[in-house]
């Protein structure tokens, strides 16, 4: 069998494409109108670029543990992931409006600005929040992960053309060292990118937050994938109801991590009520924030939550890919709650209200990214098989499937 | 090019050696319990075990009579050994219930010939922490109090305080630990009952049985309970070090606060009580001749989790550190400085990284991975520090107060020692007596490892054989 994609991909492409370009360009009109909506635009596309390069590097997250921990589950969605993995050449581009628009959107690039106590914290903190700093970490942070996806992906490439199983074991040895690295990347990338934004706020959890975050949104966007691909030749003879299961029971945990990664940031805060801290979560309780804050409760946790310890809903194809569409909505909601209340440079620091905060460019900025985003990765998904052919353990992968 | 099915095994190693079948599982294990002698070595180690808990007991005894006030505690530093053997010892228990309740769910087959024993650790490395909380109130007899009853004192617990949580999540803890435990066993006693040679014995694990006969009805109840068991566990391996760690970070005390500490203490937690795993069962699987079922595959997956968790509390100790500085908070970066060069505790901040943060770092590589003498001296090491780690987050954070005047240094006493290597002699005489009356490894689930167990060709899960029963009770009323 030659595993190859579904042609309809290339439909998806030019779908996509098209959302894509509309998108960027209504963003790039919009943010030429003034500096307010300039400054609009730009963090309207760092919520679209932390939302779809989110879900790059958690692939790439989530392919580095499926070979240190083996199993079915892994086998059989590598493919999807090692191609999520590899739209990050896309996203080191699209993080070069960020980059140039670094002083237009992060307040800590104006120093000179600051009031008093900022000042003084600014000041502390400039051996690492300076701008020249922030840069050349942005490059290692793509330099390291470009490495790992490379080589991840050269090495399975391998194993398709020569069959050699040793690939494998070079493919998990190198995962260990690797996740070290990784979740010290993405640590520093989510303080760097995000956290910033607001420069009085610190917590640290931070980067275990973002590191649940991004891999629950990967790891649902995968599901969906393999859902979908499952209704279609060739994957239709591979997958079976026990893979979903399996992959349902992780996306439980996932779903569960996150939550008590954030449960804890909150409870914590909230009973130290510290002045330098509680403020992040006092604005974001307030009015419209505080209604997202239960929406987040309820939607991002306790109804995936209740939902996914049904047998039936994770063994069942569609209904699993609706819930992990429903969680990567949710993962749009997270992320607007920790970016959209944070201080505009335009307003010397200042927020805007619930009402005055909301643009349309957040909603047209993760469609104009996520255009472009899946247009690249439909494209990669058809470049190569969609299982590892090769792969020693695929047979029982697929086989496992079938069993009840 | 390698064979494929040498190359599986080489990937997916067997977790059972040597030629056994369902008789010679039930003899290896159940015999010693019934038929060796008991060896030499055992009484030597009950009875050093035993005479250290008669310290304990002396302690107990003392301080009972004359107050807390015989402990090094003073002001500022009012929490010192009492809850870091509180802390160290709860959080040795972690272990046992992740490899009894998360691997079960995860299908990990492994984990059936050290779970018995991991959970014992577990239950009594609980029954040393909660001494510690006891004690600490000064009336044990008074313990009660604790509890939110209706009474004419018209007192109510502060349900704001994570110490009220605690109480709750220790207790709850002990009592499903102890329940999964003693429902894993039921059908190892009914074995032992049958297998027994002595009346007396014969009773006492007849009783111990409950009447267990192994029908398939008995069997079809025995894996629901314990599948809902091991769903009752697992939150508690998160839940009760997270409202450990809460008894610290909820407060606003530089060093306690940090939003990082659940997810940190659990990791320390399982880390710590991996490290216990190893230092239990090295030995045994040889004064016991259990090498068959404690492989060195296993060994060496429990290396390797204790890398990985590890490697998590490391991560704790960078980003403390690093915020610490990027906080620009005052008291933050002081705190941080003190902790790590300033202070006159430098030394135990890196001994703690040295124990757990350079010396693990020989896990990475196979080699140390499958010596036991390397797993237990490394063993040895997380267990001394992931105990300083305490002493660090504890008695480091609170020696500076807010205001210099009151400042001041902690020392222990030589009760604080007593009470500590006390509680040590008595986890050690509990099991001591585990391992002599009650089979350490769970023969019924070793026997389903063998291959003739498995009849549909695969493993099969919990949830798959419970569904199996369920369809044949339907099929065949």
């Amino acid at each position: 069998m030659s595993y190859k994609a579904p042609e309809e991909l290339k439909n998806f492409q030019r779908i996509a494409l098209g959302v894509g370009g509309i998108g960027t360009l209504a963003l790039l009109i919009g943010g030429l109108i003034s500096p307010e909506m300039r400054e609009q635009a730009l963090r309207s596309w760092l919520l679209g670029f932390v939302f779809w390069g989110g879900i790059s590097i958690g692939s790439l997250g989530i392919l580095l543990l499926q070979y240190l921990t083996g199993g079915a589950w892994g086998v059989i969605i590598r493919r999807i992931v090692e191609a999520s993995s590899r739209t990050l050449t896309l996203v080191a581009v699209m993080f070069i409006p960020i980059l140039l628009g670094a002083s237009t959107i992060y307040e800590w690039t104006h120093p000179e600005k600051a009031d008093e106590t900022l000042k003084r914290i600014l000041d502390h903190r400039a051996p690492y929040l300076n701008l020249p700093a922030w840069i050349a970490r942005a490059v290692i942070y793509f330099g390291l992960w470009f490495l790992m996806v490379y080589l991840l992906n050269k090495w399975s490439k391998q194993m398709d053309e020569t069959g050699d199983w040793k690939l494998l074991k070079k493919a998990s040895q190198f995962s260990g060292p690797a996740m070290v690295f990784f979740v010290l990347l993405v640590s520093f990338a989510s303080i760097d990118w995000v956290m910033t934004l607001d420069p009085h706020f610190y917590s640290t959890i931070w980067g275990f937050l973002f590191a649940a975050g991004w891999g629950l949104a990967s790891y649902a966007f995968t599901i969906a994938v393999l859902a979908w691909l499952s209704t279609r030749e060739p994957m239709n003879q591979v997958i079976g109801r026990r893979h979903f299961h399996d992959l349902g029971k992780l996306l439980l945990a996932f779903v569960m991590v996150w939550a008590y990664f954030n449960f804890s940031q909150f409870l914590i805060i909230w009973s130290g009520n510290l002045p330098e801290e509680t403020f992040w979560y006092l604005e974001r309780m307030e009015g419209g924030w505080g209604i997202i804050g239960v929406i987040l409760i309820v939607f991002h946790f306790a109804f995936p939550f209740v939902v996914l310890l049904s047998r039936d809903v994770k063994r069942n194809a569609r209904w699993l890919a609706s819930i992990a569409i429903f969680i990567i909505v949710m993962r749009f909601v997270d992320l607007y709650y920790i970016i959209g209340p944070s201080p505009r440079v335009t307003l010397h620091g200042a927020k805007l209200s619930f009402s005055e905060s909301i643009s349309w460019m957040d909603f047209v900025g993760p469609l104009a990214v996520g255009g472009l985003w899946l247009w690249y990765f439909f494209g990669e998904l058809q470049k190569r098989p969609l299982v590892p052919v090769n792969d020693p353990f695929l047979e029982s992968a697929i086989e496992h499937g079938k069993s009840h | 090019m390698q064979d494929v099915k040498e190359f599986r095994e080489q990937m997916q190693p067997a977790i059972l050696e040597g030629k056994h079948d369902f008789a010679t599982v039930s003899d290896k294990i159940g015999d010693i319990t019934l038929k060796r002698k008991t060896p030499f070595h055992w009484f030597v180690g009950f009875a050093i075990a035993f005479l250290i808990t008669q310290v304990l007991l002396m302690t107990i005894t003392y301080l009972v009579l004359t107050g807390v006030g015989i402990w090094g505690n003073n002001q500022p530093v009012g929490w010192a050994f009492d809850i870091i053997n509180f802390v160290w010892w709860i959080g040795i228990g972690h272990a046992g219930t992740l490899i009894s309740a998360i691997l079960l769910l995860l299908n990990q087959k492994w984990r059936t010939s050290i779970n018995r024993f991991a959970e014992a650790m577990t239950l009594f490395a609980v029954a040393c922490a909660g001494l510690f909380p006891l004690l600490h109130t000064g009336r044990p007899w008074l313990a009660y109090w604790l509890l939110p009853y209706p009474n004419t004192m018209g007192m109510w617990p502060q349900f704001r305080s994570p110490l009220m949580w605690d109480v709750f999540a220790v207790s709850t803890y002990a009592t499903v630990s102890l329940l999964f435990w003693y429902v894993g066993l039921i059908p190892d006693f009914a074995t032992l009952r049958d297998r027994a040679k002595s009346k007396v014995f014969k009773i006492i694990y007849g009783v111990l049985s409950w009447g267990w006969r192994g029908s398939a009805r008995h069997w079809h109840r025995y894996e629901i309970a314990y599948l809902l068991l091991a769903g009752l566990s697992t939150p508690l391996v998160l839940s009760v070090h997270s409202i450990v760690s809460f008894d610290f970070s909820v407060s606003q005390l530089p060093g306690w606060h940090a939003t990082i500490f659940p997810p940190y203490f659990v990791a320390g937690a399982i880390f710590a009580g991996f490290a216990m795993v190893l230092i239990l069962s090295i030995p045994l699987r040889h004064w016991y001749n259990l090498k068959d079922f404690v492989t060195m595959t296993h060994l060496d997956y429990m290396g390797k989790i204790m890398l990985a968790t590890g490697l998590i509390v490391c991560y704790g100790y960078a980003m403390e550190a690093f915020f610490g500085w990027y906080s620009a908070a005052q008291y933050e970066y002081f705190m941080i400085r003190n902790r790590i060069w300033e202070g006159p505790y430098w030394w135990s901040y890196w001994l703690l990284i040295l124990c757990n943060g350079i010396s693990i770092q020989l896990l990475w590589f196979k080699r140390f991975r499958q010596s036991e003498f390397w797993l237990f001296t490394i063993s040895v090491i997380v267990s001394i520090g992931m105990w300083l780690e305490r002493f660090v987050i504890i008695v480091t954070s609170l020696h500076r107060d807010f205001l210099p005047s009151s400042w001041a240094m902690y020392s222990p006493t030589i009760f604080d020692w007593s009470m500590f290597i006390g509680t040590i002699g008595f986890f050690f005489a509990l099991f001591y007596l585990f391992v002599r009356f009650v089979p350490i490894i769970s023969i019924f689930e070793v026997r389903t490892l063998l291959p003739e167990a498995h009849v549909h060709g695969h493993h099969q899960d919990f949830e798959e054989i419970v569904n199996e029963v369920e369809i044949e009770k339907i099929d065949k009323p």
